[in-house]
């Protein structure tokens, strides 16, 4: 047998064996999402979505001037858009970033922060196929600009102050039961006897 | 026999149910603070039921809407938590207490 059909052979074996290895863990363990993906799951993961960006992306520069003025749009856009799984400290620690698969990362760490601008960037707008990540905004100008704003607040994450949280929970998306919640809590924080049934609550 | 073992059965079924709802925790809870030190906070609901919680180096405080401290935190207040309940026990994400007269 030839030396490159062997090399062939002993690829297609190695696939195949991969293969059954996940299909015989998704077997005897289920698809929960609640699971945390394997090393092997993480690095091929992370290898695919860097093969699969084009190198001009990876190395895009952002053409936005970090201003205050800038920084306060992201963190406006972060809140209103982001939060929900990613948490407005960018943690990830959200009912929904933490039942993801894989889960919301927590930005704030090397893993995120040694991506380039250009990598964000083009996560942030093309998403991640198979993960909870959506492509983000059109393919405008307007939308590409305030994408370059999010880069600059999330290169901030690691800094942020406990007053931009503040200011961000404020721009959080509401739900009139969100709201009600909010109203209800002060009102019992200034002394109000809150209805019993509404002490607490389970999302 | 068979429906006394049915009823026990039943029983027990329903008493591990009311455990679980008991001990699961809410992600928003209002009440008095009952207990409390440096890693974990116990309320007293207005129902009378107790949610002990753990506090960590995440957990945020507030009096009102001005930033605190867990030195803030004294029993008998009345506090609302905000919990996230990924784990065994619940934790603190935010300790909110009445504004500051």
């Amino acid at each position: 047998m030839k030396t490159r059909t062997k090399l062939t052979l002993a690829v297609v074996a190695a696939i195949a064996l991969i293969g059954l290895s996940v299909l015989a863990s998704m077997l005897s363990h289920g698809l929960s999402a609640r699971d945390q993906p394997t090393a092997i799951e993480a690095v091929l993961a992370r290898s695919m979505r860097l093969l699969a960006m084009p190198r001009s992306a990876r190395t895009a520069k952002n053409p936005v001037p970090l201003s205050d003025e800038v920084l306060s749009e992201g963190r406006a856009h972060f809140a209103d858009h982001c939060a929900l799984c990613h948490g407005n400290d960018g943690a990830g620690r959200t009912g929904i970033g933490q039942n993801l698969y894989p889960k919301a990362p927590d930005m704030r760490s090397d893993q995120t922060q040694s991506l380039s601008d250009g990598e964000i960037f083009y996560v942030i707008k093309d998403g991640i196929r198979l993960t909870g990540m959506p492509a983000w905004g059109a393919n405008t100008a307007q939308e590409d600009r305030e994408t370059w704003s999010l880069v600059h607040f999330i290169r901030h994450l690691p800094h942020i102050t406990r007053e931009e949280i503040e200011q961000m929970n404020r721009l959080n998306p509401r739900s009139p039961r969100d709201s009600a919640e909010e109203d209800e809590e002060m009102r019992f924080l200034e002394g109000e006897d809150v209805p019993a049934p509404t002490q607490e609550h389970h999302h | 026999m068979q429906r006394d073992l049915a009823a026990l059965t039943v029983i027990l079924l329903l008493g591990a149910f009311s455990s679980i709802q008991a001990h699961g925790g809410g992600r928003h809870v209002m009440g008095t603070v009952s207990a409390v030190d440096a890693s974990h906070v116990e309320v007293k609901t207005n129902e009378g039921k107790i949610v002990s919680a753990r506090l960590d180096k995440e957990t945020k405080y507030f009096r009102g809407n001005a930033p605190a401290t867990l030195a803030d935190v004294k029993i008998g207040m009345r506090i609302v938590l905000h919990l996230t309940v990924d784990e065994d026990k619940p934790t603190v994400r935010e300790a909110r207490l009445p504004a500051k007269k």
